[in-house]
């Protein structure tokens, strides 16, 4: 924030200092191991009286000479001028920090290279014993160079007391010092061998050569154990969090983690390989080639301790951005007008993409290239448009830690993302256009209050049945609606008529097939373990079918829906018919019920893709297999290999869920539930938004295809949260449930989430997800009309039989959903699809919409007019 | 609590900050001494290679050497000025990042080409290697002097603003040709004396021409100094002129010592007494180096004062470098004077 940032764009994210680091490294600590090299293979040249060898040697030490101090010598000032541009905050942190050890270092610096020029030029002049003694004096002064830089380096990673203390020692002997300096010292040891070689194959006498060659495999081989013994005593050295991630949760470390003792073992038995009896011309190939695996081996070593260190340069103290936490805080509020360098002080209208590009710069650049080789940008955002990002930078650094935290306010937030989505990957701004609604064409089966005997109340279990639509991939949710339906024998008192009658449910013609265009059923043995005939449920109903009697009840379980017809239309509120017959088989009742379903997930806004159907709705393939592609990285899963190998699994498979569409799969109980996993991990992505945040995974947008959320609350402006809570409120709800039940992943959720509602997370009372939801009388007390600013968040029902959809008015008959419609449906219910798909019963019974039986409208069921609240205490109000 | 406790990391400075500008002086004046002969003797190994070569030899022997050297000094200027100045030198590099940052590399090819030269030096149209190294040497001597230029020029970093790529330059200061010229001079003023030097000790025949020519080059050199000089002081924004005249008694004082002693040089040289003119050339570069901080001074203030860091100081660490500077100086002195006694005998 104080220094300008070197705008490099391909060349950004830290090409600079890895190119230079890692070929510094290689050729510094081969200046280390390669004096001891240089001594020991005097020692045995003068030991055995060899001139071929001394010959070699003085010769070996040009080379070296040549390497470490021309390019080592300069690629180490080349580190100094890299990092002062790159991080110029953490340089000057770490050179006021350890000034005398730097300077200590410098002084070693000098002696290494005075010693050097005199083993070098006194070769043939200076007596062998004082060669030798000068010799011992290099390798001394290599040796505590990398003493004394291995301490900086360290501190960099892991600060020990330092921060508390800032005594000098403290982080200088910090917790890995040792561990890390045994572990350059063995690589300073194999590049010795390794280079050797390289020099070795030039001798020409072929018994000193082979003599040589031999010495160098000793090298080579033997720090090969020492390598591995000290890089697991180093990660065990490593601070709890900092082994958990670099172990665990990098995902992008296994790679490294894994190659690092492959090419231990290659360098191995190359080194054996090259003291056979190989062809000359082979075995210069192969040393190249260990060269070229010993620089693989310091790149890695170098790759896996920086990504440890995410998302700090400095632990604790400086993030990669070159940003100190305490000069950022409060993180929410805007950095532009504290960001010295940038252009813009503001967001405006005007200059949002300009304000964003600063914002890019301040906080991207520094480890995100643009179209360059280091982590580039375009490959982590190319598929995702401005909103995605959004939750992207909401997200960032919350759950996983590798990224610090955005910096910035909502605004500048926008700002940075719509400067990546629009200017970056050339993607036009996404517009919210409303979906092209045709109302439906109810045809309202005719009630003659006069003349009919029975009537007919159906209702839909849910509001709507969401499902991703997916199913090739994971499946949410299976296709199955419940139906209920009660039938009224009208009189004076009527009653809840069941004997002697049976119900039977037909779907219309258009979805009659619903197989046609949902996955599901290709599926079904993968996704629920069992085969299924097209078009029949998991609960084995059909499209058609009878209703089961339960009680004054007739119910359907599962009855299988698809939003889409054969003929590729999409419709979210296919209409049944219910019809009531007695035992003769004559028709006494007949109604229409909605039974909602949707697929309408915008998966697609944050783990891009498009939508699978008509542009519309439908969770595509691209969408589903980053999704899986994400949850495989982040839980060690092999999600999206199975679901290309045709076996995709369903998430309710694992993660409990006593929804009415888990097909009754029980699940791993030791996981989270799916609504607590899915919402609790979202949340974090989705703070700080309001009912928006729940349109981007429920069908429920106003301008969506599906418009669930309908009902007289929604009309009244009432929006999620004032039931459900915010997105924050809601998945601390789920995962304090989880979290009390003992499931450790909820603790890692639950770690960033702040409640929007109540003060702490603590305060929001724990729920089980379906069992347990927001109380209608919460907020109608004794079924009166609630106060402008009630909220009924935080009161949950005690258990399922609470729930609006199990409940019934107070004589125990009717539902309270038959006359008041289903959930986030109930009457006056209204969307795009017209009153009449959306309130079939009240358009029926009494010609209006609205509660059924409300205004007095008695008789609906009663043949006389009635007074009194019998069914529930104010009715009549 | 420690004062020091209540600071963010990086804000404390581990010493009073007169030890560091000391260090900073006595470094850089070490540094930009071996520099000049790393590059004088470059330029001179094509000016006057000598009849046989023999210079050309002479200094291609050494120069490598020179240039590992004169590295190694650049090293403890460039720490104990980023823990007086960082917030200056790191942005003037940033903004003028590109020449910065191919600092190193252009040094290590003018290096590089320097050991090239080295055995082939004796062979008559070798002068190309010399002729690249010192174009380079003189490149990176022109990406030195405009960092340094901008650290003391914030507003010129504006130019970050429209060239956000790390080009900016200080070409617009009435400083850089000038400054960059006295560099030069003195370049080819202390080669020449290196070359008087080294020659002097030669017991060959023409070691005395040698020396002689040596001399000369210093003595040229030296004397364009009195123009270079007085246009790089003119130069100079008049508060900052100013302090060489009485405003700042210990600039001014190093100053007119400066000047003192490099009359001296030109006097011993002239005399031919190229030991006693080194002396009082590096005498002098001490206190020119001293001017130079004065200056630096000049320009940062009133809106920086190094006095006002805020101080951590811990024995410790500052012992453990001096023993470290005292260790691999008695190591290298022992380690060179078993080399040149080896030299004497054979």
């Amino acid at each position: 924030m104080d220094f300008p940032v070197w705008q490099l764009g391909a060349f950004g994210g830290g090409f600079w200092i890895i190119l230079i680091a890692v070929l510094h490294v290689y050729v510094a600590h081969f200046a280390v191991g390669g004096g001891l090299f240089l001594v020991l293979t005097e020692a045995m040249a003068r030991r055995t009286g060899s001139r071929p060898l001394l010959t070699y040697l003085h010769r070996h030490t040009r080379f070296f000479l040549l390497l470490t101090m021309v390019f080592g010598g300069l690629s180490g000032v080349g580190i100094w001028l890299t990092i002062s541009l790159l991080s110029p905050q953490a340089t000057l942190i770490l050179v006021r920090s350890f000034t005398w050890g730097w300077a200590a270092e410098w002084a070693f610096f000098a002696g290494e290279i005075g010693a050097l020029l005199i083993y070098y030029y006194g070769y043939d002049r200076l007596d062998p014993k004082r060669h030798m003694l000068v010799g011992w004096l290099y390798f001394a002064f290599a040796f505590l160079s990398l003493f004394t830089i291995n301490g900086i380096i360290g501190f960099m990673l892991t600060p020990g007391d330092w921060p508390a203390t800032r005594d000098f020692w403290d982080g200088f002997f910090n917790p890995t010092f040792w561990p890390s300096l045994a572990l350059r010292f063995a690589l300073g040891l194999m590049l010795a061998g390794l280079f050797g070689f390289a020099t070795a194959l030039g001798i020409g006498d072929e018994e000193a050569r082979e003599t040589m060659l031999r010495a160098s495999c000793r090298w080579a081989v033997a720090a090969a154990p020492l390598l591995l013994l000290s890089g697991w005593w180093y990660v065990g050295a490593l601070p709890e969090s900092v082994r958990d991630f670099f172990l665990r949760r990098a995902s992008e470390m296994a790679a490294y983690r894994a190659a690092w003792p492959a090419m231990l073992l290659a360098v191995a038995v190359g080194s054996l390989a090259l003291v056979s009896r190989l062809p000359l011309a082979l075995r210069r190939v192969l040393a190249v080639c260990l060269l070229l695996v010993g620089l693989g081996i310091v790149g890695a070593f170098e790759t896996m301790r920086e990504a440890a260190r995410k998302p700090w340069l400095i632990e604790g103290m400086l993030w990669a951005t070159d940003i100190r936490p305490s000069q950022a805080a409060p993180y929410e509020a805007p950095i532009l007008p504290r960001a010295k360098w940038a252009k813009a002080h503001e967001v405006t209208p005007d200059n949002a993409l300009a304000a964003g590009a600063d914002l890019y710069t301040l906080q991207c650049l520094s480890c995100h290239s643009i179209d360059g080789p280091v982590r580039d940008i375009r490959k982590f955002t190319r598929h995702v448009g401005a909103a995605g990002l959004e939750a992207y930078l909401t997200g960032q650094g919350k759950l996983f830690t590798h990224m610090p935290p955005f910096l910035g306010s909502p605004a500048e937030r926008a700002a940075l993302a719509a400067y990546i989505a629009q200017d970056i990957n050339k993607m036009p701004p996404v517009k919210d256009t409303p979906a092209e609604v045709t109302p439906a064409e109810v045809a309202i089966p005719a009630f003659d209050p006069e003349k009919a005997s029975h009537l007919v109340l159906a209702v839909g279990e849910l509001g709507v049945v969401a499902m991703a639509g997916c199913d090739g991939s994971f499946s949410l949710a299976v296709p199955g609606s419940g139906l209920r339906a009660v039938v009224v024998k009208r009189d004076v008192l009527p009653e809840a008529a069941a004997e002697g009658l049976s119900v039977r449910y037909a779907a219309p013609d258009g979805a009659k097939d619903p197989a046609a265009r949902l996955d599901f059923w290709k599926y079904a043995k993968t996704l629920v373990g069992k085969e299924l005939a097209p078009n029949v449920s998991v609960t084995g109903l059909s499209p058609d079918g009878t209703m089961a009697a339960s009680g004054k009840l007739f119910t359907a379980a599962g009855i299988p829906v698809s939003p889409y017809e054969a003929s590729g239309k999409v419709n979210p509120y296919p209409v049944f018919t219910v019809t009531v017959a007695d035992a003769s088989g004559a028709t006494v009742a007949e109604t229409k019920v909605p039974l909602a379903v949707s697929t309408e997930m915008g998966c697609k806004t944050c783990h891009g893709g498009d939508w699978r159907e008509s542009g519309e709705t439908g969770v595509a393939k691209p969408t589903a297999a980053a999704i899986l592609a994400v949850h495989d990285k982040r839980n060690g899963t092999t999600l999206a290999a199975q679901a290309a190998s045709g076996s995709p699994v369903a998430c309710f498979g694992c993660h409990p869920d006593v929804g009415p569409n888990a097909a009754g799969l029980a699940g791993r109980q030791e996981l989270l539930s799916l609504s607590a996993a899915v919402h609790g991990f979202h949340a974090s992505y989705m703070a700080g938004l309001g009912e928006e945040a729940c349109n981007r995974c429920h069908p429920t947008s106003p301008t969506g295809i599906t418009q669930a959320q309908r009902d007289n609350h929604a009309a009244a402006g009432i929006g999620c949260p004032r039931c459900h809570g915010y997105m924050e409120d809601h998945a601390i709800s789920l995962l304090n449930f989880e979290k009390a039940a003992g499931k450790a992943a909820a603790s890692r959720l639950l770690a960033p989430l702040a409640p929007r509602l109540v003060a702490t997370a603590a305060a929001v009372h724990p729920r089980a997800a379906w069992t347990q939801l927001p109380d209608c009388l919460t907020c109608h007390k004794d079924f009166s009309r609630p106060a402008k600013d009630a909220s009924a968040f935080n009161a949950w029902t005690k258990d399922a039989a609470g729930l609006f959809r199990n409940r019934t008015e107070d004589t125990g008959n009717i539902p309270c959903a038959a006359c008041h419609g289903p959930p986030h449906a109930t009457y006056v219910a209204v969307n795009d699809y017209g009153l009449d798909v959306n309130n079939v019963a009240p358009m029926q019974y009494m010609g209006a919409p609205g509660v059924v039986a409300s205004g007095k409208r008695c008789d609906v069921c009663h043949t006389i007019e009635m007074d009194g609240d019998v069914h529930h205490p104010n009715m009549s109000k | 609590m420690p004062p020091v406790m209540t600071l963010a990391p990086g804000e404390a400075i581990p010493g009073p900050w007169g030890l560091f500008e000391a260090l900073l002086v006595l470094t850089f004046a070490a540094h930009i001494l071996v520099v000049n002969v790393a590059l004088g003797g470059t330029l001179l190994t094509l000016f006057a290679p000598g009849a046989g070569r023999e210079t050309a030899m002479g200094l291609a022997k050494r120069l490598p050497g020179a240039v590992a050297i004169g590295v190694n000094l650049a090293v403890p200027p460039l720490l104990f000025a980023s823990v007086l100045y960082g917030q200056y030198l790191y942005t003037a590099a940033i903004v003028s990042a590109v020449p910065w940052l191919s600092l190193f590399m252009v040094v290590m090819i003018a290096y590089a080409l320097l050991y090239v030269y080295q055995p082939r030096a004796g062979a008559p149209g070798a002068g190309l290697l010399p002729a690249v190294s010192a174009g380079l040497l003189l490149g990176a001597s022109l990406i030195l002097v405009n960092v340094s230029t901008l650290a003391v020029r914030p507003d010129l970093w504006t130019g970050y603003f429209t060239a956000p790529a790390g080009l900016v330059t200080a070409l617009s200061d009435p400083t850089f040709l000038p400054r960059w010229l006295h560099f030069l001079a003195a370049s080819l003023a202390v080669g020449g004396l290196y070359v008087a030097l080294f020659s002097r000790q030669a017991a060959d025949a023409g070691a005395g021409e040698r020396s002689r020519t040596g001399l000369r080059w210093f003595i040229g050199a030296t004397l364009a100094q009195i123009p270079i000089g007085l246009w790089y002081l003119l130069s100079l924004p008049t508060p900052v002129m100013e302090r060489f005249f009485g405003l700042h008694t210990g600039g001014s004082l190093a100053f007119v010592a400066g000047l003192g002693l490099a009359a001296a040089a030109l006097l011993s040289a002239f005399r031919g007494r190229p030991g006693r003119a080194a002396l009082f050339t590096a005498l002098a570069v001490v206190c020119m180096a001293t001017v130079r901080s004065v200056a630096r001074l000049g320009y940062l203030a009133p809106q920086f004062d190094p006095a006002a860091l805020p101080t951590d100081f811990q024995v410790g660490p500052f012992v453990f470098f001096v023993g470290s500077t005292a260790v691999a100086a008695v190591a290298t002195v022992w380690a060179v004077a078993a080399y040149r006694r080896t030299a004497k005998r054979g």
